[in-house]
């Protein structure tokens, strides 16, 4: 049924939303596209699962691999990424998919390539909405990622629009040197947004894992649909991020279902090139207004 | 209050400032003069701290602050109006100031009536994004948010660059009050007239060397020499 469909599609969408959020904030600020996102959040993952072994709570483990992922965001910038600054974007992109791969390496040495099993953090029988219109089914993970997904925004929007450090980040996104002649610590800011978008990565990853098994390519898709979702909203734009991911799903799930499921993939990265030849700007990008 | 001795700054391969040593009087206006490629610009770059020196110092009250980050300079109240006006074209006007005071911990309410009081074209434009502003309100708008740090020193890179003749005026005009409240200030300027009118000090910077300097009464005399330099 068409509804159930789009609500199906809603529910991948939102996780197309955050990765394209995660990637949207770090390239806002540095420049850089990062294609470790998605494996940064698939390594955290396999953390999360030896942590579930030893007998972890779920929300205790998202916990410690939420600040576990920041820290290693940090590390990532500070690292990888500043040393290079001078250099090119070119070559920081170049690191983080040299990232992507050692760390997909790094997972099959450690736990092997085997799918693993991990549990919902909420469960139970999904809610059931009966109607003239039929019967929808919202499984109440699915909730709790759009739950999530709208709080993430929320916060998000109050951080840029109202806050100090927010405002920070938005100089810095416009124009780096002139930050650093206000006073902002303008390396600070980039760190923040590389911990920022591991920990996002991390919850994607977490939230997604009940679903897709954890497993070294497990996020090698919303990588990609979170691209697109962010090309789609123009890929500086927050809200274009959100939007994008959204639209994203539910397109992707229609054309899975009436035309053919092998299609999903090769629908969204059609997608891509045909935003990028006749909107390159997004659907959310602004042309700049400027007066001289 | 800040000393400047025997800077050398590169740019590339290129020595964009071959030692230069100049001094800023504290409550005193000086002036930067020169033509383009003088190495006005690079100077105030490198006090900011966004160029690091090659040799020499610079000492803000005594302490050196040429190998600080930008940030940090910012942070001790040297504060850089850019040229070119750079402001946050995406921001509102009132983030922009916000941008400005970022530095400040206190409440900067009474900042902001300030500062709309000497420009209050800026009050009226609070909510607009600060790209869809004419050249001169952008110029007053990067004034303002330099002022509102509370800087001890202010340093203005060409502010009346691209400006109408009745503008440029205006904005030296502004100078002169800020000067009233107390701010030291370090200028850059091509415009010679109007530098010779407010400066206490000027300082003549030819490819990268100061080659003159003195108070503007003991420069008339030899104002035929600036004259060649800057052109007229």
């Amino acid at each position: 049924m068409f509804l159930n469909q789009v609500i199906l599609g809603l529910s991948t969408g939102v996780f197309y939303s955050l990765a394209a959020l995660g990637l949207v904030l770090i390239y806002k600020v540095t420049g850089v596209v990062n294609f470790a996102f998605g494996n940064m959040g698939m390594f955290m993952i396999y953390v999360a699962y030896s942590l579930i072994s030893m007998k972890f709570s779920p929300f205790c483990t998202l916990l410690m691999i939420l600040a576990l992922a920041a820290g290693f965001g940090w590390i990532v910038e500070r690292f990888t990424m500043r040393p290079l600054k001078h250099l090119s974007h070119g070559s920081m992109l170049i690191v983080t998919l040299g990232i992507m791969m050692i760390l997909e390496g790094l997972v099959t040495q450690i736990w092997g390539t085997d799918y693993k099993g991990f549990p919902e953090i909420v469960t139970g029988r999904p809610y059931v909405l009966k109607g003239n219109f039929g019967i929808l089914v919202f499984r109440k993970q699915d909730i709790l990622a759009f739950v999530l997904l709208i709080l993430i925004s929320l916060l998000l929007f109050i951080f840029l629009k109202y806050t100090r450090l927010g405002i920070a980040l938005r100089t810095t996104s416009e124009d780096e040197e002139t930050a650093q002649l206000m006073g902002i610590n303008t390396n600070f800011i980039s760190s923040m947004v590389w911990m920022m978008g591991a920990s996002i990565a991390a919850l994607i990853a977490f939230l997604s894992a009940p679903r897709t098994y954890v497993s070294p390519v497990m996020m090698i898709h919303y990588q990609i649909e979170g691209f697109t979702a962010a090309v789609l909203g123009g890929f500086t734009s927050i809200p274009g991020a959100i939007f994008g991911g959204l639209v994203l799903g539910v397109l992707e799930n229609i054309v899975a279902t009436y035309i053919s499921n092998e299609l999903k993939t090769t629908f969204s990265l059609l997608l891509i090139v045909m935003i990028l030849l006749i909107r390159p700007e997004g659907l959310f990008g602004k042309t700049k207004v400027r007066r001289v | 209050m800040l000393q400047v001795l025997d800077l050398h700054v590169n740019y590339g391969p290129i020595k964009a400032l071959k030692g230069i040593s100049f001094s800023v009087k504290e409550g005193s206006v000086t002036v930067l003069l020169g033509a383009n490629g003088a190495g006005k610009t690079t100077t105030l770059k490198t006090i900011s701290g966004l160029l690091k020196p090659v040799r020499g110092s610079i000492l803000l009250e005594g302490r050196d602050i040429s190998k600080l980050p930008a940030y940090r300079v910012a942070r001790l109240g040297v504060v850089l109006c850019p040229e070119g006006r750079k402001i946050f074209s995406s921001l509102t006007v009132h983030e922009n100031l916000l941008a400005g005071a970022y530095t400040r911990k206190e409440s900067i309410k009474e900042d902001l009536d300030m500062v709309f009081s000497i420009f209050p074209v800026l009050a009226e434009r609070k909510k607009q994004l600060a790209g869809t502003l004419s050249g001169g309100e952008q110029q007053m708008l990067a004034i303002a948010r330099a002022l509102i740090a509370k800087p001890k020193l202010l340093m203005l890179d060409e502010p009346s660059l691209g400006l109408a003749p009745k503008l440029t005026r205006e904005i030296f005009d502004t100078i002169l009050k800020i000067r009233e409240t107390g701010v030291t200030i370090l200028l850059v300027e091509q415009n010679a007239f109007m530098a010779m009118n407010i400066a206490d000090m000027i300082y003549v910077l030819e490819t990268g060397k100061v080659t003159l300097f003195g108070k503007p009464e003991e420069i008339k005399d030899r104002w035929e020499i600036v004259e060649k330099y800057l052109g007229g």
